[in-house]
């Protein structure tokens, strides 16, 4: 390496400096003409898209359980408790062993996709998914209903509180004496 | 047919003068787009992105869609500008860069005005650029503009010297001040860069051109991180458009006149003379963008020390060197 040189060396001699520039200027050019041949980093976004990694923190999905027809969710509300931003809102259905959600509602304008909602799930129900093209011209567009968060969309719903209507149903049917001895119980 | 047509008109010679500025000015106005679009596609590629792309066919009429959308744009006057002269500047310099290209000779014959003095006129003419920007500069009543204006002077008047002595060997050793007669020489006795002092004239002639044009490493007249951008920070709009179609227009000028001086016009095999002109306007506006993007730009003081010090005294000796050469 040769020794630096500034203008303000007082033994400075403006055609070593010249030359030296010119080298330097040389140097510099091989480099971006090396770079001119490189291939480009761009991806044409609308057009091509980079994979998304496996634990990206994108659009939210209620989980569908494919062996009991039915979404994960039972509507026990931790997921909203654990919110910061007050994002989650559901309607339970049924109660015990075979409860469920009718509706789970998510204003992702307020939310920070922070994931604790995720963590704080005991029944691996809500997941947050690879989308993150949320973007919109309409304000009610944050506004994400069951339908547009359940794996399977509205398909998914209507079989989940079918699921959940005829086990409640059934149960209802199996034990009215016991029930009757629960009401009693619970009024004493 | 084109013999034809230029047949037709010279039947009427104030309709020709007519037709021939017309060209001109609209090739003037058209240049700097496929320049602009070179320069932004080298940019992009230089950085590893692909540049301007969606627009046309890989993005070729980005710059006509920019230039339209800069036609669109509101016109703001900063209040306190000195409006005549804020008016004026942008075609003052827009009108150097057409009158420039007056007298360049494109192929034999394809000259709007043969001159027999061309090269001490371009000389003359371009410098009128300087002072559009210190009008800019001035009336723009803004402080980074005023700077900028000042520095652009400053520097342009500075690299003038070298150039314009640089030049002078080229006129020296051809023995003509005509542009057409120096690239006529040049197609007799082979071009000018293959003699020795012409070598040393061109080098300096492209760093004095890069700092004309105000390109990187001597870009201080619109350095961003210091002033904004320099004397057109106040123009939008239409009169922006025209101070960048000039800036633009220039660099297609000053590489065509270098053509001209040292690489031999339009001289060149197989292919057509007019071909050949802007196969080395072009190699030589790649190879201004491609140094543009390689240094970082230097200080106001190391430029001019760089020009005063170095450049003058060298191209001084160079001249005395030519004429030694050359004068038969």
């Amino acid at each position: 390496m040769s020794r630096q040189r500034t203008m303000r060396d007082t033994e400075y001699n403006p055609l070593v400096y010249f030359i030296d520039g010119l080298v330097t200027l040389f140097n510099g050019m091989v480099v971006t003409w090396r770079n001119l041949w490189r291939p480009k980093v761009t991806v044409r976004y609308p057009y091509q898209r980079r994979p998304v990694p496996p634990r990206y923190r994108g659009l939210f999905y209620l989980k569908w359980n494919e062996e009991k027809q039915r979404l994960n969710c039972v509507g026990c509300t931790l997921c909203a408790q654990a919110c910061p931003t007050d994002v989650i809102s559901m309607v339970k259905l049924g109660k015990g062993t075979h409860a469920g959600v009718s509706e789970f509602t998510m204003d992702l304008g307020r939310c920070m996709f922070c994931n604790l909602c995720v963590e704080a799930c005991p029944f691996d129900a809500i997941y947050m998914g690879p989308n993150y093209e949320l973007a919109s011209e309409r304000r009610d567009a944050s506004l994400f209903r069951i339908a547009d968060l359940a794996q399977g969309g509205e398909e998914a719903v209507r079989k989940n509180i079918e699921t959940i209507e005829r086990l409640l149903a059934e149960e209802e049917k199996a034990k009215p004496a016991h029930a009757v001895h629960a009401a009693g119980g619970e009024s004493e | 047919m084109i013999e034809a047509i230029t047949q037709f008109f010279k039947q009427y010679p104030l309709l020709w003068t007519f037709v021939k500025a017309v060209v001109l000015a609209s090739f003037t106005l058209v240049i700097p787009l496929a320049v602009i679009y070179v320069e932004r596609k080298i940019a992009g590629f230089i950085q590893s992105r692909l540049g301007p792309l969606h627009v046309g066919p890989q993005g070729a009429f980005q710059t006509a869609a920019d230039a339209l959308k800069l036609l669109l744009k509101e016109d703001i006057v900063p209040e306190g500008a000195d409006k005549r002269f804020f008016y004026l500047a942008p075609y003052i310099a827009f009108i150097s860069t057409v009158l420039c290209f007056m007298v360049l000779p494109f192929a034999p014959g394809w000259v709007a005005l043969e001159m027999n003095v061309a090269v001490l006129f371009i000389i003359g003419v371009s410098l009128f650029n300087v002072v559009s920007i210190l009008m800019a500069g001035w009336s723009s009543n803004n402080k980074y503009s005023l700077l900028g204006g000042l520095r652009a002077v400053a520097q342009l008047l500075s690299y003038e010297i070298p150039m314009v002595l640089s030049v002078l060997a080229v006129v020296f050793y051809t023995g003509s001040l005509s542009l057409t007669g120096i690239i006529e020489y040049q197609v007799k006795h082979g071009w000018n860069i293959w003699h020795p002092p012409i070598m040393i004239a061109a080098l300096i002639y492209f760093i004095c051109a890069l700092a004309e044009i105000n390109r990187t490493p001597f870009d201080l007249p619109e350095a961003e991180s210091e002033l904004v951008s320099g004397f057109n920070t106040e123009y939008s709009g239409m009169r922006f458009a025209f101070f960048f179609a000039s800036e633009f227009a220039n660099n297609f000028f000053i590489t065509a006149f270098a053509a001209a001086l040292f690489f031999g016009g339009w001289d060149g095999p197989v292919l057509p003379p007019i071909v050949w002109t802007f196969l080395k306007v072009f190699v030589m506006i790649f190879v201004f963008m491609w140094v543009r993007w390689t240094p970082p730009r230097l200080r106001i003081d190391q430029i001019l020390r760089f020009a005063w010090q170095l450049l003058v005294p060298i191209s001084l000796a160079n001249l005395l060197f030519a004429i030694a050469l050359g004068v038969r």
